[in-house]
């Protein structure tokens, strides 16, 4: 079993991930020359706001997410009889094609006057990875004892104060699944934004997939990769310490 | 102290309280006992505030709790199964309270309060890591760290075996003697409320159905869902004719209660209320024994009569020449030792 394991890291994660760092050192030709080089890297210092938007709608989408989809668990965890049926209404957007359904925001967004504005991307993002928040957290909740967050009301703190204090670090580890997927998600999407925000504005992951499919710039595209896989350890990184720093 | 006037609360259809009414003493153990679903636990979270009541008022020291939220009154609660908070320790699950308040100068007044609860060397521990035990001592100075005039208690001894219950129970009880505090505790357990109750309110389907001291509900039951729910007991029908009961053809038993003619009632004899030498009695049976139980201190027997089957109990020390499961003997009712309900 765990040569299976093994074998299934080495073949799906480990192979591919050094693809991509060996091809970000080569040339660009047709697609790649295989002689050393630095040019993919030092393009990506060209792109610094691509990265920047996509940490910031990151972040942005993570906040929000959360912020809808705990009240959200809460409701499915406490309501015994409707349960199975909200959570169906949860997984139900994910049976109409992702592109129909931004489409259908594209219309809405137009109405509101908000379409090809920061705004419209947060909130297709947070719209199209809202589940990938409501589940984790859900699953959390249902083996949460609400018994603890009458504890934290009894002695003193109020509602808020006692889902800060109490509640989200004793179901951290579903925020943090859940703060996980959102972030990790929105930081790699490229059609939200080219759909809803216009293309000139670009994310990263529109930026790595212009590199590698329209410039024909592999070594480019393996280079952001690196760089935003990087990123994203290091934003996990921050997390867990602020997060033992915190408790 | 507190005073909780004509409380409902429906759920549905079901209603968990129906109009209680009752005054808890200040520096009292008051006890709410019932079976599961009678009421109490409802009604002990309309007190913390955890849940509101659809009529009637709950008044502490002359104000009403109503439209205060449960962080507001001056009440703490330990809840069944302790509620502790899984990511503090010790030290920090005790000083919750004072840290909401921003309490600055905590430290001293925490660790107290820990000695108090013999908890000092176990400060840095997480509730996991410590025994049932002692994750209850945690709760009781959590709940007591800054003095509430009401300490609201939710089965606090249901999680603990049988030893260690009965040693918890004697050092809850010292406690609240030392700190004046005034306790409400819900429990279905009626040996345990008979124990530590200064006085108990025994609850059933949403209602009170005696309220009274542990002595006083337990000689002279109120209703026959008293009389079979706390302690062991006889219940023999009869049919109330004029200032009797009629429990055979030739036994009857004097009534003192007003009643209807012609209604049926209960008159509940303890097992060890009976006698089973002979004298003076207001009846007497004749029947066999068809069990014997022996209880150290007294043996309980299982005698066949023309009533039915009646349990009786007598200290090993009356009962020079004990009976032998076959032997047939003389069960006697004296005269107030009995109760129509």
């Amino acid at each position: 079993m765990k040569k299976i394991v093994q074998g299934w890291y080495i073949l799906f994660l480990l192979i591919p991930i050094l693809l991509v760092v060996f091809c970000s050192f080569l040339t660009k030709g047709s697609p790649i020359d295989f002689s050393f080089s630095l040019e993919g890297y030092k393009r990506t210092l060209h792109y610094g706001f691509p990265f920047l938007r996509s940490l910031g709608y990151a972040t942005v989408v993570s906040f929000l997410c959360l912020l809808i989809g705990f009240p959200t668990a809460v409701v499915i965890v406490s309501s015994k009889k409707w349960r199975a049926m909200l959570l169906f209404l949860v997984i139900l957007p994910f049976w109409t094609n992702f592109l129909v359904r931004i489409y259908g925001w594209k219309i809405i967004l137009r109405q509101l006057d908000l379409l090809g504005t920061p705004w419209a991307v947060i909130i297709g993002l947070t719209y199209i990875y809202l589940p990938f928040m409501i589940l984790p957290l859900y699953s959390s909740l249902e083996r949460f004892d609400s018994r603890i967050y009458f504890a934290a009301r009894d002695l003193g703190a109020s509602g808020l104060q006692s889902i800060i204090k109490v509640v989200l670090p004793c179901i951290s580890p579903g925020v943090r699944v859940g703060l996980l997927f959102v972030f990790i998600l929105t930081f790699g999407d490229f059609v939200v934004n080219d759909l809803l925000g216009g293309a000139k504005n670009a994310m990263i992951g529109s930026s790595i997939r212009d590199a590698y499919l329209l410039s024909r710039n592999w070594p480019l595209g393996a280079s952001l990769t690196v760089v935003s896989t990087l990123l994203l350890l290091c934003v996990f990184w921050i997390g867990r310490k602020w997060r033992s720093s915190g408790t | 102290m507190l005073k909780i006037e004509g409380i409902n609360k429906r759920f549905g259809s079901n209603e968990a309280c129906k109009g209680i009414n009752l005054e808890v003493r200040k520096g009292e153990c008051f006890y709410l006992l019932g079976p599961s679903g009678c009421g109490k636990s409802t009604l002990l979270s309309m007190i913390a505030g955890h849940l509101s009541p659809d009529s009637g008022d709950i008044i502490l020291e002359g104000h009403s709790l109503l439209n205060m939220p449960p962080n507001k009154r001056p009440i703490h609660t330990i809840f069944q199964s302790y509620a502790l908070f899984p990511h503090l320790t010790v030290f920090e699950n005790v000083a919750f309270s004072l840290r909401i308040k921003g309490v600055v100068d905590l430290e001293e007044r925490v660790l107290k309060k820990l000695d108090l609860v013999s908890l000092l060397e176990f400060k840095d521990r997480y509730p996991e890591e410590l025994s049932g035990g002692q994750q209850q001592r945690v709760a009781i100075a959590r709940a007591i760290i800054d003095e509430p005039s009401l300490l609201l208690l939710d089965e606090p001894f249901g999680a603990l075996d049988t030893k260690l219950r009965k040693e918890m129970q004697l050092e809850l009880k010292a406690l609240q003697r030392s700190l004046g505090m005034t306790f409400i505790c819900v429990t279905h357990d009626q040996e345990e409320a008979l124990s530590l109750a200064d006085r108990l309110a025994v609850m059933n389907s949403g209602s009170i159905e005696q309220l009274g001291t542990p002595e006083n509900v337990y000689d002279s039951p109120a209703t026959r869902f008293v009389a079979s729910f706390i302690g062991e007991s006889n219940i023999l029908d009869g049919k109330v004719e004029g200032d009797k009961i009629l429990l055979s053809n030739s036994i009857s038993v004097p009534i003192t209660k007003k009643f209807q003619s012609g209604e049926i009632r209960g008159v509940v004899i303890r097992p060890e209320w009976f006698e089973l030498n002979d004298g003076v009695s207001v009846f007497s049976l004749t029947g066999e024994v068809i069990s014997r139980l022996f209880q150290g201190a007294s043996i309980l027997y299982l005698i066949k009569t023309e009533l039915g089957k009646i349990k009786v109990l007598v200290p090993v020390d009356d009962d020079l020449s004990p009976r032998q499961i076959g032997d047939s003997v003389v069960v006697r009712c004296t005269s107030g030792s009995f109760e129509v309900v």
